[in-house]
């Protein structure tokens, strides 16, 4: 009986440990655009359609950002482009930048900014 | 026996708990899976309406992008382009583009574009992003903060799938906006 349940529980092992390395294995090999990164795959919050304006040969007519849309923008922003440098959407804190080169908002960004912490975080790439 | 039975119910049982995991795909089976997810995505029909006459923004004079100032890689190849430019986009405001660039393969998408605020000092922070006209799906918006008029800069979007792609710019800032600029796709992908 002592046995049995011996090979039941060393079975059960294999099995979560077999299961853990697969899955560790496949998720290394997903290609970063799964994620998204690049393509067109968020959904707008709103449906919207765009009032046609005949005498502007390049735009529909401008129509109201709801905030909850500004919201959702911020959420999913994945690059903001200042004078003072490019910063790129990252999943986590860089935590050996310093607290003077970090900021709190996209407003605040200067010169000596690496890190920028409003709606996700960003770092500087360039 | 009572062994060799209980050794071959746990063979079983692994096997049949791993096989599913074991046909996880490598990594180019997984890019064409979501692809294909994707592509469903960007190829389902969206309606469209026509809409009603609007008023047209103040005409001022604005600074265009120098296109002889936009470097060029002759490796690259670009498949399509558009143009742009308005004036008086107030803030809160977004505005789609009527024309869009449109690709039959896997490209980079990039915007050189300039901005300011006509009425003001102050510097306008721009959101630009791409919406699939099919679809209503939209990348991951580009932040542009501050003015740009004596110089372009350039924002851009790599690997994007086929699509029909309108140009959306939303004025985030606190003041009028006016801006212009061009898109284009480049395809690199041999």
């Amino acid at each position: 009986m002592k046995k049995k349940l011996l090979i039941s529980v060393a079975a059960g092992a294999l099995v979560v440990m077999t299961t853990v390395v697969i899955q560790s294995y496949a998720g290394s090999k997903i290609p970063t655009y799964v994620f998204g990164n690049n393509n067109a795959i968020y959904k707008p919050l709103n449906e919207k359609i765009p009032q046609d304006d005949p005498n502007n040969p390049y735009f529909y007519a401008p129509m109201k950002t709801t905030p909850e849309e500004r919201e959702y923008s911020k959420s999913i922003t994945g690059r903001i482009v200042t004078k003072f440098g490019d910063f790129e959407r990252v999943r986590e804190q860089d935590t050996s930048i310093s607290e003077d080169e970090t900021v709190y908002s996209s407003d605040d960004i200067k010169e000596n900014t690496k890190q920028v912490i409003d709606h996700g975080v960003f770092i500087k790439t360039k | 026996m009572r062994f060799v039975k209980t050794v071959a119910a746990v063979a079983l049982a692994t096997t049949l708990s791993v096989s599913p995991f074991l046909t996880v795909p490598s990594s180019a089976a997984s890019a064409h899976q979501v692809s294909k997810f994707q592509s469903d995505d960007f190829y389902a029909p969206t309606p469209t309406v026509p809409g009603k006459v609007a008023h047209v923004a103040p005409g001022i004079p604005v600074t265009n992008v120098d296109l002889s100032k936009v470097s060029k890689n002759d490796d690259f190849v670009v498949l399509s382009d558009i143009y742009y430019q308005f004036t008086g986009l107030g803030a809160g405001n977004n505005i789609w583009s009527k024309q869009s660039v449109k690709t039959t393969k896997k490209t980079d998408i990039y915007i050189t574009l300039t901005q300011w605020s006509p009425s003001s000092s102050y510097h306008p922070v721009v959101e630009y992003s791409l919406r699939n006209k099919e679809t209503g799906n939209s990348t991951k918006p580009v932040k542009v903060s501050g003015e740009y008029t004596s110089e372009n800069t350039t924002i851009g979007w790599t690997q994007v799938l086929p699509g029909d792609y309108q140009i959306v710019i939303d004025n985030v800032g606190n003041h009028e906006l006016a801006g212009n600029g061009f898109a284009n796709a480049y395809y690199n992908y041999n």
